[in-house]
């Protein structure tokens, strides 16, 4: 039977790997991120999960053994933060590269130097370009449905891509609200055992997986962007069988946005919700403004954002990070999508609050074509 | 925006190999710029270069023992271990 708990994200996260029989968990500590892994332990402890608990000496050791174990054929899970995360790089390439479904949860935090413990998201955006799936969670229940939605949507045929789930350290991780958790069987219904074909390292059918390549190389990296593209497709299906079951509704994108609404914001992550409360109260006092979250960062919810924002008037993009030498990173997406022109706010680095007063004054200082930061 | 000219292939897309020792078919000799060679006169046929060869490319055989020219890449480890191997610069 279903059971409602006051958990913190970090929690959502682990009963996500509980809940879809995750056998192998490397890991290696980092604030905040290590909740997961010390809940995961807890229950591998007490016999309540059946799975392999590998601390590693690395983060880099961490994603090996990830990219390891599932060349093996076995489900794994793993969760990082910020500098972790920035140390599995190498590793984060190769295990796109072999089509290894493995599911990694980031909780985003700044970058060092200077060092910060908070949240922004540069240290998932940094990883845009590797392959990964990426999904940006705006809530505790959206991280526990998207571990499990996850494993669904990357072992698809398909697919066949690792799948980065990124939730807001402190702000989510720490943070408990009431969550939602699935009944197992259900789960053992939604979720079948991961049985592989494409890379199985089987002493019976013998393979070899990282081999070098010479003019092939191409033709396996437009692979790699067709499975990306189809993955769109696998995302919207997973997320309409999900609704069916549980009625919580997921996609690429989540649009608040009325109708009639002129001056939008675009955010990610769960600041959101406090854009929502402010668009709620700016629509009381008739303004017609309204907020798209992007869910989905890789793959980029282009056709959503074209179709839900074409005839908007004005349009700003709330960046929680920052390329120097280009500027806010959703926004130059965002730009390149619509072929226009957006307002770039660069706000919340480093876990600085954003709050309503912030978002009324984004919402006054739209229509220009500037990048402006918000302090 | 619409991809106009690749497909998804599926499983034969996954960059594994299926066929085992279909490394032979690479001519990887064409890397080599020092041409390890074996003095038949002096060698013993001890095995030690045969062991140290990091390609699988010396071939010992219970009379005979050989470099497999198309697969020597020419590092050199066997040359370095065997003071009857001398290398030879390719021309």
């Amino acid at each position: 039977m279903n059971t409602r708990q006051m958990i913190t994200g970090n929690g959502a996260a682990a009963w996500g790997a509980r809940l879809s029989r995750a056998e192998i968990i490397p890991n290696f500590p980092i604030t905040p991120q290590t909740g997961i892994i010390e809940e995961i332990a807890s229950w591998i402890a007490s016999g309540e999960m059946d799975a392999d608990f590998l601390p590693m000496e690395s983060e880099h050791s961490v994603m090996s053994a990830l990219a390891a174990a599932s060349s093996a054929g076995v489900r794994v899970f793993s969760a990082t933060s910020s500098q972790g995360l920035m140390l599995m790089t190498e590793m984060m390439f190769i295990t796109s590269g072999l089509r290894l479904p493995v599911i990694l949860v980031n909780v985003s935090r700044g970058l060092s130097a200077p060092i910060t413990l908070w949240s922004d998201h540069n240290d998932a955006l940094v990883q845009r370009d590797s392959g990964w799936l990426q999904i940006f969670c705006s809530n505790n229940q959206e991280v526990l449905d998207s571990v499990v939605m996850g494993y669904r949507i990357a072992e698809k045929s398909e697919v066949l891509l690792p799948m980065m789930i990124n939730l807001d350290g402190f702000t989510l991780s720490a943070t408990r609200e009431p969550v939602e958790i699935p009944d197992q069987d259900e789960i053992d219904d939604f979720l079948p055992a991961y049985d592989p074909e494409h890379t199985i390292l089987d002493p019976k059918e013998p393979m070899s997986v990282g081999g070098v390549v010479f003019d092939e190389y191409m033709y396996f990296r437009s692979q790699q962007r067709m499975a990306m593209q189809n993955s769109k497709g696998a995302i919207r299906d997973v997320c309409a069988e999900w609704e069916k079951m549980t009625g919580r509704r997921y996609g690429l994108v989540e649009p608040y946005l009325p109708e009639d609404a002129e001056r939008v914001l675009v955010i990610s992550g769960s600041e959101s919700a406090i854009l929502k409360y402010t668009v709620d109260k700016l629509r009381a006092d008739g303004e017609k403004v309204g907020m798209l979250r992007l869910r989905a960062m890789r793959p980029f919810p282009c056709e959503e954002i074209v179709d839900l924002l074409s005839d908007v008037e004005e349009i700003g993009v709330i960046d929680q990070d920052v390329s120097p030498g280009s500027g806010g990173i959703i926004a130059t997406e965002v730009k390149a999508c619509l072929g226009r022109s957006v307002t770039s706010f660069i706000a919340g680095l480093g876990g600085r609050r954003i709050g309503v007063e912030k978002y009324e004054q984004m919402f006054k200082r739209l229509g220009r074509d500037v990048e402006e930061w918000i302090f | 925006m619409k991809i106009i000219n690749i497909s998804y292939d599926g499983n034969r897309g996954v960059p594994v190999i299926r066929e085992p020792a279909s490394a032979l078919r690479n001519n990887t000799g064409t890397w080599r710029v020092f041409r390890p060679v074996i003095d038949k006169d002096k060698c013993v046929r001890c095995g030690r270069c045969w062991v140290f060869c990091p390609e699988g490319a010396i071939h010992l055989d219970d009379d005979d023992i050989r470099i497999d020219y198309d697969h020597c890449k020419g590092c050199g480890i066997c040359v370095e271990e065997c003071r009857f191997i001398t290398a030879h610069r390719e021309v």
